[in-house]
């Protein structure tokens, strides 16, 4: 995308945000009741992803990063790890939108499917630490037992394609198990079953997961 | 128009397209024997860039049956 800091100006003016150009491809974006909030526009060609030593170079080139604003959406997983090493917010413009509502300091901005993960595993005894390893996948630390690579989905239905485009979508993570953490998912199809028992990684609700942690996958 | 070059995929429209003039999002669901038909769909476009982003979901026809889930969300057959 060519002027993408133009394309989020206008985006944000439709949703009823001003913003003022900063140099460096940076917005100061207005807010009625909340601090004034700094974005980095960052605009993709085509195939470009925005990868982990993007994060760097970010935040070395642009001084004060906290948010960056990738359109479109091609974060690496590499991406959103390393952005939480470094204290600092990566996402879409969907998820740009949630920040400006929600937080007072967009910078700790995360979505709400992992707001909701990180709280029923935080408040879960067996676990020591998490660390996020991808869009929606951690490393849990554990008492006594070995640390666990989760991949996380929240979807309903889950489906045979959804396993297999999770793991043609996080090549580099070696997952110990896929977990559903939609709470309105009650069973899995007999196709996704068959295809993970082919896959070798076991999937679990998250209810069952989070009773196990403390005793199973040692 | 994509699907058209596959023919072994039935496209399936659902959620708040029927709703709403202006939906946020356009929810697809694509119905596979092989799934290669719908590796390649998911290829040819940026579908989640779109404005509205397609949300793509595939089910094999035994899914399909299990989750219920043409009559649950109300689903119209497009191709």
């Amino acid at each position: 995308m060519n002027d993408v800091r133009g394309w989020i100006e206008n985006k944000l003016q439709e949703q009823g945000y001003s913003s003022t150009r900063l140099p460096l491809s940076q917005l100061e974006i207005e807010r009625a009741s909340r601090p004034d909030a700094r974005v980095l526009c960052i605009g993709l060609k085509n195939g470009e992803t925005f990868d982990a030593e993007n994060v760097d170079a970010s935040i070395e080139n642009v001084s004060g990063t906290g948010f960056v604003v990738v359109v479109p959406t091609r974060i690496t997983h590499a991406a959103y790890e390393r952005a939480e090493e470094r204290g600092i917010c990566v996402a879409g413009f969907g998820e740009l939108l949630n920040a400006l509502r929600q937080d007072e300091n967009i910078a700790q901005h995360i979505d709400s499917q992992e707001r909701y993960e990180r709280s029923r595993l935080t408040h879960n005894k067996f676990v020591k630490s998490l660390k996020r390893k991808g869009h929606h996948a951690y490393e849990i630390q554990r008492d006594e037992l070995r640390p666990l690579t989760i991949i996380t989905t929240n979807d309903y239905e889950f489906t045979a394609d959804q396993l297999y485009t999770l793991l043609e979508s996080y090549q580099r993570t070696e997952p110990d198990l896929i977990v559903v953490t939609n709470p309105n998912c009650h069973g899995f199809s007999t196709d996704s079953q068959r295809a993970t028992a082919q896959t070798g990684i076991p999937l679990v609700r998250f209810e069952d997961f989070l009773d196990d942690l403390g005793t199973k996958w040692t | 128009m994509a699907a058209r070059s596959l023919p072994s995929l039935q496209v399936w429209l659902f959620g708040s397209a029927f709703r709403s003039e202006e939906p946020a999002d356009l929810d697809i669901l694509l119905v596979y024997e092989n799934r290669s038909s719908v590796v390649a769909l998911r290829k040819m476009q940026p579908w989640e860039d779109f404005c509205p982003p397609c949300h793509l979901i595939a089910m094999t026809p035994l899914e399909v049956t299990e989750y219920d889930f043409i009559a649950t969300t109300e689903a119209v057959r497009l191709l």
